[in-house]
């Protein structure tokens, strides 16, 4: 057998497999968003608002994140039927978020965030204003990921389940944004 | 630091459990039941809109084409004919109201021995159609004889009148019979002769 038949073979096959791939649950959940089912919609909300959530909450500031996410989640119902696979709209979403994020970073004038109780519980908000500020001076894959984990309360592989990201690239992503945190905040440096 | 905690949250770590609950205050917590916010655009809607309007635009160009062609095609015959109705009014009028003296007698004697009608007073000036300037329809319109409003003609002028349209009438024949001739339609069928 020629390379050339063989390769054009490998090619149907993988094709014909991604293409028998079975639906994921986000993707009915898609088909039935298009269909008008605004329950379908809450659901779909309920199940991506904290990855969306992090991955603003990683670029900007926590007054303005409500907002965002629902600019996000609005750009997204707009634009559902122009989502060819539907399995991956957790990625589009995510996509969405930092666009959206990024976006307006860039409009906003540079403001000091505040507590919302600084009287009280002063010293423990203080200190959680300290990590997060550190987190985002982490580059974009790492501070991302890590808010997600440490914010969200996410899993590994619920990160890569929502954000479309491979496992292996999460994990890597954790390790690295950990260990240049730990630096950053002073942690185990003797 | 526990790679296993930080993955799935399996095992523990201290120092990693410090952090998340530092930050938890952080966290993403439903206030309320989410639902489509009012300014969202169904989609399906929107792009039955979209379909809608194209479709109306579409129909609306298309009639548009075809009221425009046909009143391309209809305008030199409604032209010709405003034109044909304009010449026959004024060439109307004009005889209504032309004097006495300037209707031409026609000499009936004459018209046996020459065939041809002689005019006397041959005063009248007929009006080429190219020089006739066609007057705006309201114009026009009030322009025109009332048919009710009957004209009333003398004895003179009747008779006038009649021998008018007989020289007329003398003469679109004669002018037949030569258009006729030269357009050759009184030679005998050349088919029917082979025929016979």
């Amino acid at each position: 057998m020629l390379d050339s038949e063989m390769t054009t073979d490998l090619f149907v096959f993988a094709r014909g497999e991604q293409e028998a791939s079975p639906a994921r649950p986000e993707a009915l959940l898609v088909e039935r968003i298009c269909c008008g089912d605004d329950e379908a919609f809450s659901e779909f909300y309920r199940m991506y608002a904290p990855m969306v959530h992090g991955i603003v909450l990683a670029r900007i500031s926590r007054n303005d994140v409500d907002d965002i996410i629902q600019e996000v989640f609005i750009s997204a119902y707009r634009n559902f039927s122009s989502l060819r696979d539907k399995n991956a709209v957790g990625g589009w979403l995510a996509m969405i978020a930092r666009n959206r994020a990024t976006e307006f970073f860039r409009q906003a004038k540079p403001t000091e965030e505040l507590a919302d109780d600084v009287s009280q519980n002063g010293n423990s908000h203080a200190r959680a204003h300290e990590i997060l500020s550190a987190i985002r001076t982490c580059p974009d894959a790492y501070r991302e990921t890590l808010v997600l984990r440490l914010v969200e309360g996410m899993t590994g592989p619920e990160i890569a389940e929502r954000t479309g990201l491979t496992p292996e690239s999460v994990r890597v992503n954790l390790h690295r944004g950990m260990k240049l945190l730990r630096e950053k905040l002073g942690i185990g440096v003797k | 630091m526990n790679d296993e905690y930080l993955w799935n949250k399996t095992g523990g770590d201290a120092e990693i459990e410090g952090l998340e609950n530092a930050l938890k205050a952080f966290r993403y917590y439903e206030t309320a039941d989410p639902r489509i916010p009012m300014q969202a655009v169904p989609t399906v809607e929107k792009r039955t809109r979209s379909i809608f309007r194209l479709r109306f635009t579409f129909v609306f160009a298309a009639t548009a084409v075809v009221v425009l062609s046909g009143a391309w095609f209809m305008l030199p015959a409604i032209d010709s004919a405003i034109s044909d109705r304009a010449v026959n009014a004024v060439n109307e009028v004009q005889l209504h109201r032309l004097p006495l003296a300037h209707i031409p007698i026609i000499d009936t004697a004459t018209e046996n021995e020459n065939s041809q009608p002689k005019a006397i007073r041959a005063t009248v000036k007929i009006r080429q159609p190219d020089q006739i300037k066609i007057k705006p329809v309201r114009a026009f319109a009030k322009s025109l004889p009332n048919e009710h409003s009957q004209v009333k003609l003398t004895a003179e002028e009747k008779y006038a009148y009649d021998q008018l349209m007989l020289a007329l009438s003398i003469t679109s024949s004669k002018l037949k019979i030569v258009k006729d001739t030269v357009s050759q339609i009184d030679k005998p069928n050349t088919a029917i002769e082979r025929y016979r």
